[in-house]
């Protein structure tokens, strides 16, 4: 199985339309261009999707980089 | 807590002409013998005797425990008479022991030195020398003799203290993280620094031996927590330095995050004794010793008094008193040409803040516009500034924000 991390990265190229090696640890929507209100929308619906996960409104304040996702993400799938 | 009052003895300095001397004059030490201490005697001379250093070997015989080495305790009377009873220059040649009682681990002997005597021709002194153990019993006596080495004041202010020309600062909790990168900056920036630790050594130490002058830094070691360790500090200083140029001040306690309802007031007392007693302390008796140079003084405080963080109530409370302390300082000893400034970080990746959960590490930096965490370069660099006269002579009770743009109003 792909680490979670591999997979989160996968899913943001696709979602942003960027390559792959453009998902750094620090990435976000200072430095990728498609990650606006609605690129956010849409990060969470693929991410939900994926880990089977629900996120509410408290744990998008806090999913502000890649990093920051990765470890809501790690949060959700040990709850 | 206890307000601590320090004899203003402390404004004197250490050394000692023989004409100031009286007799009758004393001067004490304490120290309290831990198996540390017998170990590290042990080591040092190789007198390794198992009643010493073997406690089921002392338990065998009369003394059934470990005693110290007598010559570990008789140590200290030079601690005395070269640090105090006369300090700095004292020349030692002769001393009577009789060791009269056994001293133990745990034992807390205080070390007494009076004049007896003055030779006035050979400008000698003869002192009683005696140690007494917690219950006042006389473990040690015997007699010293004492020469002092007359130093012409040219000289002394050349050897012993430093030159008018040389800036010199103070930087009291010099091991930290924002410690040792102020120290590091001020050696840079061309001041002389006396650097106070109270456990970590190491880097310090080795700081000094990467300079190419080790003597620019002089190292100082005090527990602030105890009044034995803020005096010890001040003698320190009056003999390294007749006059400052900066103070910085950058002690802490360690700072948990505890629930509102999980808080006691001791809590708050543990901070507020090194963010505001010692503080004030210090610069109380330090006063004049600033005041001659016309000296910068730093403390330093924090973001969440304008932006509170979770759980550290009793934190913020002490460093909001700090910040009082720094406007009215800075008010009141205007008159004295001190300055007084805070600079106010917010969370930095320092040692302080090692147990801080890495997901509040990322989300601080992600929610700051510069993000990332306050580096103690970052405040260093502030704190040279508003140290250095030259520089910030006419900032006073100001605070530099050290923040990435997380508070700006």
């Amino acid at each position: 199985m792909p680490k979670i991390e591999d997979k989160i990265r996968e899913i943001m190229a696709l979602v942003f339309e960027v390559p792959l090696a453009d998902i750094q640890e620090d990435s976000s929507p200072d430095d990728i261009h498609a990650w606006d209100s609605i690129g956010t929308i849409n990060l969470l619906t693929a991410l939900e999707e994926e880990f089977n996960v629900e996120f509410e409104e408290e744990d998008v304040l806090e999913m502000l980089n890649f990093q920051l996702i990765k470890i809501k993400i790690e949060e959700k799938l040990e709850a | 807590m206890v307000v601590r009052y320090l004899t203003k003895q402390y404004l004197k300095a250490i050394s000692m002409n023989y004409s100031e001397i009286y007799i009758g004059q004393k001067a004490e030490v304490i120290h309290q013998i831990t198996a540390e201490d017998i170990q590290k005697f042990a080591d040092l001379t190789g007198d390794d005797n198992r009643l010493h250093v073997d406690a089921s070997f002392a338990k065998q015989t009369a003394f059934k425990k470990q005693v110290a080495h007598g010559m570990l305790g008789a140590s200290f009377i030079s601690t005395v008479i070269g640090t105090k009873l006369p300090g700095d220059g004292a020349l030692w040649f002769s001393q009577s022991l009789e060791f009269l009682l056994p001293v133990r681990i745990g034992d807390t002997i205080t070390i007494i030195a009076e004049v007896l005597k003055k030779n006035d021709r050979e400008e000698s002194i003869e002192l009683s020398t005696v140690i007494f153990n917690q219950n006042k019993q006389k473990v040690t006596t015997g007699n010293a003799k004492v020469k002092i080495v007359a130093i012409e004041e040219s000289q002394a202010t050349a050897a012993q203290k430093v030159s008018q020309e040389d800036k010199i600062a103070l930087v009291v909790g010099a091991s930290g993280g924002i410690g040792i990168e102020s120290t590091k900056q001020l050696l840079a920036a061309n001041f002389k620094v006396i650097a106070h630790y109270n456990t970590h050594k190491e880097e310090l130490q080795a700081l000094k031996q990467s300079l190419e002058e080790p003597e620019r830094l002089m190292l100082v070691q005090g527990d602030l927590t105890l009044t034995k360790g803020v005096e010890q500090l001040l003698n320190s200083i009056k003999r390294y330095a007749s006059a400052l140029d900066a103070m910085i001040y950058t002690s802490s306690p360690t700072v948990p995050n505890i629930e509102f309802q999980q808080l006691d007031w001791k809590d708050f007392q543990k901070q507020i004794q090194l963010h505001v007693e010692i503080p004030f302390l210090l610069t109380q008796q330090l006063e004049e010793t600033l005041a001659a140079r016309n000296a910068g003084v730093v403390f330093i405080t924090t973001q969440s008094i304008e932006q509170p963080f979770s759980k550290l109530t009793h934190y913020t409370v002490a460093k909001s008193a700090l910040l009082g302390l720094t406007k009215s300082l800075a008010h009141d000893l205007a008159a004295k040409k001190i300055r007084v400034n805070a600079v106010s970080p917010s969370i930095a990746d320092t040692d302080l803040n090692a147990d801080l959960p890495q997901k509040v590490k990322l989300l601080t930096a992600a929610k700051t516009p510069l993000k990332r965490l306050a580096a103690p370069e970052d405040i260093a660099q502030a704190i040279v500034f508003l140290a250095d006269s030259t520089k910030s002579g006419f900032i006073t009770g100001e605070t530099i924000r050290i923040n990435g743009g997380q508070v700006m109003w």
